[in-house]
């Protein structure tokens, strides 16, 4: 019988790997939070390096903007409009069965966070905005779970890994989150698929030390890369002694926050997503049926695309809607109750 | 007395015109001037979020800087 670990041989043979580190990885389990261009590049690694469990969560589903870096998608997933977390999911299995791997098609937000990060080892950042960013430190700070930080933009990065108690935390590195819609996003600023990989891989190789209990290697820096301009900065980070809302005093107002609103504008994608709460589970066919006579309507597996009044609706089985064409969160709530139900 | 500052990536736009910016540019400040005091007087986003380091090491906006010291800034990023 062919040894398992045998696909794994040139990594093993690396200096204080070996075959203990091998099933040390095996045994561990690690959730990917965003499936985008971060995520697709780091869930790839973890799969390809034999981690044992991977949790992946993401609210998106593949576009064609998406391919040149989204690493893990082809045209058929743009074309189906399949959900990333599912395509990604199909994918990693095709690359190692030997490891388990649970995908969520979910929105991460105060509701649903400490649910995915909650058993894993380990947690790797490839979320596309600072709101989910912020709410994973606080549900990272809180249970006590590692977690690295990664940012792109344009041509650059930044990365840092965090460990609660040790290390600074995000809201220590960077401050109080800014308001939503207030930064550049891929959208508005692009972005270029090599910077991504490069952050991807920082991200990946600092989860390798944390995973492998090998934290006195873990570089204890902001890591600051500008891809184009060949601006490589590292910044050493030690934790102050100071009175950090997070991760000194505990509060964690983001997590413990009252879901006042069940929209969130998907920034500088003229888009607004609809979440109901708690969340509801709709049989999308029957959904289908009723929408045929209002306008084009596709359905596949997990999810339903509906072109109506100029706008583009895609809605999740969970009643979760993606409704392209405005960025009115008011309009959007209106027409999801006129097209879904309220 | 005189400090060097670095604005690194995005925030290289806000650069004087003939700077280098491996070496940075030079900076008069007052004597005893924090990080924080600095910061306000770049020409960097005062709403967006940054991070900044002082002679390679993450620093405190209370820090009281040293003639020479080498004060670098970077845009939060936030995209992926």
């Amino acid at each position: 019988m062919v040894d398992r670990f045998e696909r794994y041989s040139r990594q093993m043979v690396l200096p204080g790997w070996g075959r203990a580190a091998q099933e040390r990885l095996a045994g561990r389990s690690v959730a990917v939070i965003g499936c985008g261009a971060l995520g697709s590049h780091i869930a790839g690694h973890l799969a390809r390096a034999g981690v044992g469990r991977l949790v992946l969560a993401d609210r998106d589903f593949v576009e064609w903007h998406n391919l040149p870096r989204q690493s893990l998608y082809d045209e058929a997933d743009a074309r189906d409009g399949i959900p990333k977390a599912v395509a990604a999911a199909r994918r990693l299995r095709q690359i190692n069965s030997q490891i388990e791997i649970e995908e969520h098609v979910v929105d991460v937000n105060a509701d649903t966070v400490e649910g995915l990060v909650k058993g894993a080892d380990l947690v790797l950042d490839g979320a596309d905005n600072f709101e989910v960013r912020y709410l994973l430190n606080e549900a990272c700070v809180k249970h006590g779970i590692p977690w690295v930080y990664g940012g792109v933009l344009g041509t650059y990065g930044l990365t840092a890994a965090i460990l609660p108690g040790e290390t600074p935390c995000l809201r220590c590195l960077l401050g109080p989150m800014p308001p939503p819609g207030s930064m550049p996003t891929c959208e508005t600023a692009g972005v270029l698929g090599p910077a991504v990989a490069v952050i991807a891989a920082l991200e990946t190789t600092e989860g390798f030390k944390i995973l492998l209990d090998r934290k006195e290697e873990l570089l204890r820096s902001l890591v600051m890369v500008d891809i184009w301009s060949g601006d490589f900065e590292r910044a050493e980070t030690r934790k102050a002694k100071g009175s950090c809302p997070v991760c000194d005093e505990r509060r964690f107002e983001m997590l413990e926050a009252e879901q006042g609103s069940m929209t969130s504008v998907l920034c500088g994608r003229s888009a607004v997503q609809v979440s109901p709460r708690p969340a509801r589970s709709l049989e999308l066919e029957t959904l289908a049926r009723r929408l045929e006579e209002l306008g084009p309507v596709e359905v596949n597996d997990y999810l339903l695309r509906l072109q109506a009044e100029g706008k583009e609706f895609t809605v999740f089985r969970d009643g979760r809607a993606i409704i392209k064409g405005t960025d009115d969160p008011s309009q959007a709530r209106a027409l999801y109750a006129r097209y879904i139900g309220a | 007395m005189q400090i060097t500052v670095r604005l690194l990536a995005s925030y290289r736009q806000y650069l004087p015109e003939d700077h280098d910016n491996q070496a940075g540019f030079r900076y008069e400040v007052q004597p005893r001037s924090s990080v924080g005091d600095i910061l306000e007087q770049l020409p960097v986003p005062a709403d967006e979020p940054y991070t900044f380091f002082v002679n390679g090491r993450h620093a405190e906006r209370e820090q009281v800087l040293e003639p020479g010291d080498v004060l670098s800034v970077f845009p939060a990023v936030g995209g992926g």
